[in-house]
């Protein structure tokens, strides 16, 4: 049909230019930017659709006979570019990278799409973005790139997790990260740290950032849709890069640099001195306190504070972290076989000793044609990740945290050399010296797939996948250490398994009617089973320190787990495009899981958009301002059955002891690792309460939004609506704990999340020598909990609180008011009476989520200099310090002080928000509001500045490209917060958002690094 | 033709696999209705009941209730313990509503076992047994919720706890029950008590059986426990005399031997704990040097009162702390925090009887007798109480001193209605005030958790806390 159609054209044409003299012409076609041959470049005269292509070493010969003849050189990724032929007989040209058209094309679930014909809100970050950012986590990388995407890291510590939120959180009990999938593998990205120590770590960071071609974040129900029961959340696709047809090109990049706390520890450091004092004045307020105002017969706890010694903690556990990256490819192919082979190395270390983080990965991908029908391929990446961590957050054995609960005015060792021991709390020396904490993980994400083109436009594709994640995780605390002390060390050991399978078979069907009706039909399914396997073994009472693996071990225990959850998947995709105006796509899933009720077992997930490009109409001809325009709407329904037990449908008994860890919140009452035995005798329990009905969580999007290009696309805005409404949430519904339960998992509940993006880029100067790129977003989410059943708390001294009216991430305290400048007392609001009674006066008071966020990236390139600035910020957010309930406790604990403490009120008249030390203001039944802090932050998070060689020297080296650059990570921050980092979340818990406990702070980075290509 | 034949291979695929892929079954759990369904399962359910006790006794019962009396104090930061230690818990204490919802547990396991014994193939004697084990653990566990929670008759009530009898499948709105009265829970108490005392053998294969399970004495010496409660001085008397005359159980010499060899003939029931189990009062008690916690110490004023008399056996099982400056009671002592813990012992039995004699009134000589056994025991000189009111003080003193850190002081002080006036100058090592004092009554109850009365909104949380 369509050779027909070009067949008439072409005649048309031939007819209409009639007949001259032959001429040849004949030349090289290049690249501008690397000098290299482009073989395949179509080189056709302008008015005809007679031509030919580049050879595979860019040369072409051409032969016509019009008069005044134009050539036109079209490659895919550059700029089309028109020579007049004159009296040339040969002609070279050097094609220069189109950006734009770079650009165009967008990864969809299970295909890709024009960006002009595109019908659903998908952001794309591409690969020149994130180049050369020192963070092994990939999902960091995207963050403030995004319109609509919340990114925070839960730490400073190298590896760790981060919070991801496509357009809010949909879930309270299920989880609201999005879906990773990997070159069409959905891949495994929660958790799988054994022993989180209230510090998640992220299989995401297993991941190679230098092998990303795109990250495209699916967020309208149309986009996702496709990816039905699992695409609530949002999808995140990550495209690798593959070989192109052209001689081999190797490309190496290398940067190294340093690491250190972006705001000075010591700042919130109390020396000894100081402590003694302060709790000389908590002891001196409470003696005045019950003794009339009176200091008579009052004993000062410290007698000489200025003699007290002064051991500074921080400097014993912080350190400058080095950091290196290499990372190197190989590329090349020809029509038949394409390839791109590549090597990471990249080792950072935190903060904290003695963490640090080292990946060590390799990647094979393959295309090649079997026939000109079919072609087969394979995408293998396998990586080692070392991670030796050190206990943190919401623990008392951390070592930030001891750093802190360990008074200045005490040594570090005893006078025997071995470190000081205080009650309950670990020495922080002991923590980084004493402790060993490694997790290793294998991981192997391999595809291999088949194309095959039936008919022209027909293909069918199938792909079988493995995902396969191998973690071993050990630990151990020696016999200098309170938790190995007694026991002559204490250990543990684990394997964790997680092997994923999948696979997917495709049919897509493409094509056109009279050239204006474009179709595209795509129908497929796909199968996944998920096997996580475990084995965790402990030991005690080891012979010396030197032996650490619990074979020495007097006593041990040991378990085995294994658990199993598998989906299956029928979906289809429906593109209409009339004319390039009018455009309309429809997806829909039918998905399967075994996590669900018999009852309930299949959920039907459809969607539809349309869009309209007005630009491509008439009567926007004359509006020559406006390059693009195009009005979208989408509206469709998807599902979520991530983060729930495998099994949490049915009714169960097991043969592990069902417990509640510190008042269990909503956490379901499986949670400990014990066998339910009686001492030898052999005992299984109950577990979990039955729920037959148990089916999907259910999300439905509306979105509405436009694209609009101005000025021949200079400036391009997205701008979009959505409204998003959850309702059956999987929830894990509190209650009555008479029935010896506390949860059972149920959909109950609704959950909203509405919100507004605005993304602009804007070329702002494009000249040969100078060009200015900017691109700006700023998004809002407004999440809301609608319904649940009753209000419940979370979080250790019920400080989290998940309320109807109010959004997740809520935090539940005494609300101060401020501190009476008179009396230096507390003032709380006491809600309906006039009486602070610490039992009922608790109140919302403030979430975790930002009111807005975003990101501002400028890239300038002045000749062979070159500049990226990316900030990004975040607005209206609060941070629950934790810390400071902590160590700022007024005299009323004996550990040790942060400096907040300082800002107490002392005398009448002192306006502080800090009160009088005494017990009234910090007795520990108190949740003081003051606590939580405006956690508002402006980073310049990178920075890079790079020098181009002049070609004729890169070339002299032997190289076709070498740029040098400088570049910086967390250069400046701008924040009201009193802790060290504004970027926190101290629990690996998903309810638990915004509490900052300890956390490792954000580095600041210096580096320099290279990239060469040869 | 080509689509139709991938079509059909493509339904044919997703119909062979999914089933592969959707039909999954848990590989360490198994679904409710195939747990208790013969001897050998309703047996292995009962070794999870008493799993579930063991979260009872590992401290919490015992440490909850010592640190809210005058025997031990939290010397460390966990303020869950601080705030009940100065009489200022609130309803968010996280150690309060792990207690509160395994009490529950080994009620819901204990309904379950005597919904389904009955119903499954084997010996009558084994399944009465079976039966009898878990109205026995129920009566333990409506007990503690009923004087942690609703009170004690005649020293201070509030309601009792909600009731619950039959096994938990799925959740139905009268599971949002109200508090039963006082008087309603602790007759669930007795009429567990009583089937078990039918239900239970009088004696097991051998000792540590007999200790680790309840026996038909064991339930004997909670009904003792539970008539001295009940202020029933005769039953009191009379459950406590069958316990005493008992042969197979005494008052072990020396009186450290209950504590430093398991399953003694002191033991009328031992919890049995090892190194998959661990009970934590050694952990809370023992310094961290010793690889303890070191959180919770006794009172300096306990320590003197134990250690006035110098022969005092009681006494000699303290320690000193000497980072916290503190004394600690060393009647657990297993590196690994691993040491058994005796739920009931002989000793109590005596002083049951010795309190019911004297509230009794006409045998005060054989209530002396009683208390003096104890002290005999202890290595210390008879006592001088002779007239009713001086035994009461006597028994009472005597009591504390001989279960330091197992949890009987704060219920003896709400049961004789001394805990206002006793509990008034308690001085804490590390507190920022001079001492502390029970001043308000409604106190003598603990609260609700939070998430209960949230979630159960017909529960009335306790006066002090709402």
């Amino acid at each position: 049909m369509q050779k027909y159609v070009l067949l008439i054209f072409a005649m048309f044409f031939m007819a209409r230019v009639g007949w001259g003299q032959e001429k040849t012409v004949t030349g090289t076609v290049r690249s501008f930017s690397d000098n290299e041959s482009l073989p395949g470049v179509n080189v056709t005269i302008k008015g005809t659709t007679m031509g030919t292509t580049t050879a595979s070493d860019g040369t072409y010969t051409v032969k016509f006979t019009q008069e005044n003849a134009v050539l036109i050189f079209s490659f895919i990724g550059f700029a089309t570019k028109e020579v007049e032929v004159g009296n040339q007989t040969v002609i070279d040209v050097s094609l220069e990278d189109d950006i734009q058209q770079l650009g165009e094309v967008i990864v969809v679930g299970y295909g890709e799409q024009d960006r002009r014909t595109l019908t659903s809100a998908i952001s794309k970050v591409s690969a020149a973005e994130i180049r050369d950012v020192p963070t092994p986590n990939t999902s960091q990388l995207i963050q403030g790139r995004a319109a609509g995407v919340l990114v925070s890291a839960n730490s400073g510590e190298p590896g760790t997790g981060a919070l991801v939120r496509v357009r809010g959180s949909t879930s309270i009990n299920a989880s609201s990260d999005p879906l990773y999938v990997i070159d069409g593998i959905p891949i495994v990205s929660a958790n799988l740290a054994r022993t989180t120590f209230g510090q998640a770590t992220s299989p995401i960071a297993d991941l190679n950032p230098a092998d990303i071609e795109s990250i495209e974040i699916l967020k309208d129900a149309s986009a996702t849709a496709i990816y039905g029961a699992r695409a609530a959340n949002g999808v995140i696709l990550i495209t690798t890069k593959r070989g192109a047809t052209s001689r081999p090109k190797i490309s190496i990049n290398t940067y190294a640099g340093t690491s250190t706390a972006w705001r000075d520890p010591n700042d919130l450091r109390v020396d000894g001195p100081t402590f003694e004092k302060l709790q000389n004045e908590a002891a001196a307020n409470n003696y005045m306190d019950t003794h009339s105002g009176s200091l008579a017969g009052f004993t000062a706890p410290y007698a000489n504070p200025d003699d007290a010694i002064d051991t500074n903690w921080m400097d014993q556990i912080f350190q400058d972290g080095a950091l290196f990256n290499l990372d190197a490819n190989v590329s090349g192919g020809t029509e038949k076989v394409k390839y791109l082979v590549s090597g990471n190395r990249y080792k950072q270390e935190g903060l904290i000793k003695p963490t640090n983080f080292e990946r060590t990965s390799g990647r094979a991908n393959l295309d090649f044609m079997v026939s000109d029908k079919i072609k087969l391929g394979t995408s293998i990446f396998y990586s080692t990740t070392v991670r030796n961590r050190v206990q943190n957050g919401n623990n008392i054995n951390g070592a930030l945290t001891n750093a802190f609960f360990y008074p200045s005015n005490i040594p570090i060792y005893e006078a025997d050399g071995v470190t000081y021991k205080r009650p309950v709390f670990e020495n922080p020396v002991a923590v980084v010296k004493e402790t060993q904490y490694k997790m290793v993980t294998d991981r192997l994400i391999g595809n291999i797939f088949a194309d095959w083109e039936i008919t022209p436009g027909l293909i069918f594709k199938t792909s079988w996948s493995l995902d396969n994640n191998y973690v071993t995780e050990d630990q151990y605390s020696n016999s200098k250490t309170t938790t190995g002390g007694g026991v002559n060390g204490s250990g543990s050991s684990s394997v964790t398994q997680d092997l994923n399978w999948i696979n997917e078979n495709i049919l897509s069907y493409q094509f056109e009617r009279s050239g204006k009706h474009k179709f595209n039909f795509l129908l497929g399914n796909t199968l996944q089973k998920n096997t996580n396997t475990q084995v965790v073994a402990t030991g005690q009472q080891y012979p010396g320190d030197n032996f650490t693996k619990i074979s020495s071990a007097a006593i041990t225990t040991s378990r085995a787990d294994m658990t199993q959850w598998g989906i299956a998947s029928l979906f289809g995709r429906i593109n209409y495009n009339y004319a390039d105006k009018y455009l309309f796509t429809t997806n829909m899933r039918y998905d399967g899981s075994s996590r669900f009720g018999a009852n309930n077992r299949w959920g039907f997930f459809p969607s539809a958009s349309a869009g309209w490009v007005m630009s491509n109409e008439q009567f926007m001809d004359d509006v020559n301002a406006v390059s693009e325009l195009k009005l979208r709407v989408s509206y469709g329904v998807t599902g979520n059955q991530s983060g729930i037990a495998n099994f949490a449908s049915r009714g169960l008994w097991g043969g592990q002891r069902g417990g509640l860890v510190g008042g269990g919140g909503t956490v379901p009452i499986n949670t400990t690792t014990q066998a339910a035995a009686y001492g030898d005798f052999p005992g299984f329990n109950p577990i979990q309460l039955a729920n037959p009905d148990l089916k999907w969580e259910t999300t439905s999007q509306f979105d509405i939004g436009f694209d609009l290009g101005l000025f021949e696309d200079k400036v391009r805005v997205t701008f979009d609506y959505y409204n998003k409404q959850t309702k059956d949430l999987l929830l894990n519904v509190p209650v009555p704990r008479s029935t010896g339960y506390n949860v059972l998992v149920q959909n109950y509940g609704e959950m909203e999340n509405k919100g507004v993006e605005l993304a602009v880029k804007a070329s702002a100067i494009a000249k040969e020598s100078l060009t200015w790129d900017i691109g700006f977003n700023i998004s809002q989410n407004k999440n809301l909990v609608k319904k649940i059943a009753a209000p419940f708390p979370q979080f250790t001294r019920d400080y989290i609180r998940v309320q109807e009216g109010f959004p997740l991430y809520s935090f539940w305290a005494h609300e101060q008011i401020g501190v009476d400048p008179q009396t230096g007392n507390a003032i709380w609001n006491t809600g309906t009476d006039d009486v602070f009674d610490p039992n009922v006066d608790r109140f919302i008071v403030g979430n975790a989520w930002p009111d807005f966020i975003g990101g501002l990236t400028n890239d300038l390139r002045y000749k062979n200099f070159d500049l990226t600035a990316f900030f990004q910020f975040s607005v209206g957010n609060e941070i629950f310090n934790y810390n400071r309930f902590f160590y700022e406790h007024g005299g009323e604990r004996t550990t040790g002080y942060s400096s907040q403490q300082l800002d107490r009120w002392q005398k009448p008249g002192d306006v502080t928000d800090v009160p009088r030390m005494a017990r009234i203001n910090y007795n520990s039944n108190l949740r003081p509001s003051r606590h939580i802090e405006d956690g508002s932050y402006l980073r310049l998070k990178n920075l890079n500045i790079g020098y181009t060689l002049p070609k004729t020297i890169s070339n002299k080296l032997g190289m076709s490209n070498l740029r040098l650059y400088v570049a910086g990570q967390n250069l400046l921050t701008f924040t009201k917060y009193s802790g060290l980092d504004p970027e926190v979340s101290a629990d690996a818990a998903e309810l638990i958002q915004g509490v900052d406990y300890a956390v490792m702070p954000q580095p600041r980075i210096w580096m320099g690094g290279v990239n060469i290509t040869f | 033709m080509k689509k139709k034949i991938i079509a059909l291979g493509f339904s044919a695929l997703m119909v062979v696999s999914s089933c592969d892929v959707l039909e999954l079954n848990p590989v360490t759990q198994i679904d409710t209705d195939q747990a208790i369904i013969n001897v050998s399962t309703a047996q292995g359910a009962v070794n999870g009941l008493y799993n579930n006790l063991q979260g009872v006794y590992d401290w919490h019962v015992q440490v909850l209730s010592d640190v809210a009396s005058d025997v031990s104090q939290q010397i460390d930061t966990w303020d869950a313990l601080i705030n009940i230690d100065e009489f200022s818990q609130t309803p968010d204490n996280s150690e309060v509503s792990d207690l509160y919802t395994v009490l529950y547990r080994c009620s819901d396991i204990s309904n379950n076992i005597i919904a389904k014994v009955p119903g499954i193939e084997g010996a009558e004697a084994t399944k009465n047994d079976l039966m009898g084990q878990a109205h026995f653990v129920r009566a333990l566990a409506y007990f503690e919720l009923a004087r942690f929670f609703g009170g004690i008759p005649g020293g201070y009530e509030e309601a009792g706890v909600v009731i619950k009898l039959t096994p938990s499948i799925g959740i139905s709105p009268s599971d949002y029950a109200p508090r039963t009265t006082l008087t309603e829970t602790y007759q669930q108490v007795e009429s567990d008590l009583l089937t078990a005392l039918n239900l239970l053998p009088e004696t097991r294969t051998d000792n540590l059986q007999t200790k680790a399970r309840p026996t038909k004495a064991t339930a004997r010496a909670l009904l003792a426990r539970y008539y001295l409660y009940q202020k029933n001085w005769a039953q009191a008397e009379s459950y406590a005399s069958l316990v005493i005359s008992d042969t197979r159980f005494s008052l072990v010499v020396p009186f450290e031997n209950i504590f430093r060899t398991k399953n003694t003939a002191e033991s009328i029931f031992e919890l049995q704990y090892n190194n998959n189990d661990v009970s934590g009062l050694r952990n809370w008690y023992y310094p961290t040097s010793l690889s303890g916690r070191g959180g919770v110490a006794l009172h300096d004023a306990t320590y003197l009162e134990m250690t006035a008399d110098a022969n005092d056996a009681r006494g000699k099982l303290t320690a000193k702390n000497s980072t916290t400056n503190t004394y600690y009671t060393t009647k657990w002592n297993t590196p690994g925090n691993i040491d058994n813990v005796s739920v009931i012992r002989m000793a109590e039995m005596y002083l049951i009887r010795a309190e019911a004699r004297t509230e009794i009134g006409t045998n005060l000589t054989g209530a002396a007798d009683d208390l003096n056994a104890v002290r005999t025991r202890a290595g210390i000189g008879n006592t001088t109480a002779a007239t009713q009111d001086e035994l009461r003080t006597a028994i009472l003193a005597e009591r504390k001193l001989e279960f330091i850190g197992e949890g009987h002081r704060w219920f003896d002080l709400i049961r004789t209605g001394k805990a206002l006036t006793v509990l008034t100058n308690v001085k804490r090592s590390k507190g920022s005030q001079s001492s502390y004092a029970l001043t308000d009554a409604r106190r003598q109850v603990f609260p609700f958790p939070n998430v209960e009365v949230l979630t159960n909104t017909n529960l009335l949380q306790n006066s002090a806390y709402r």
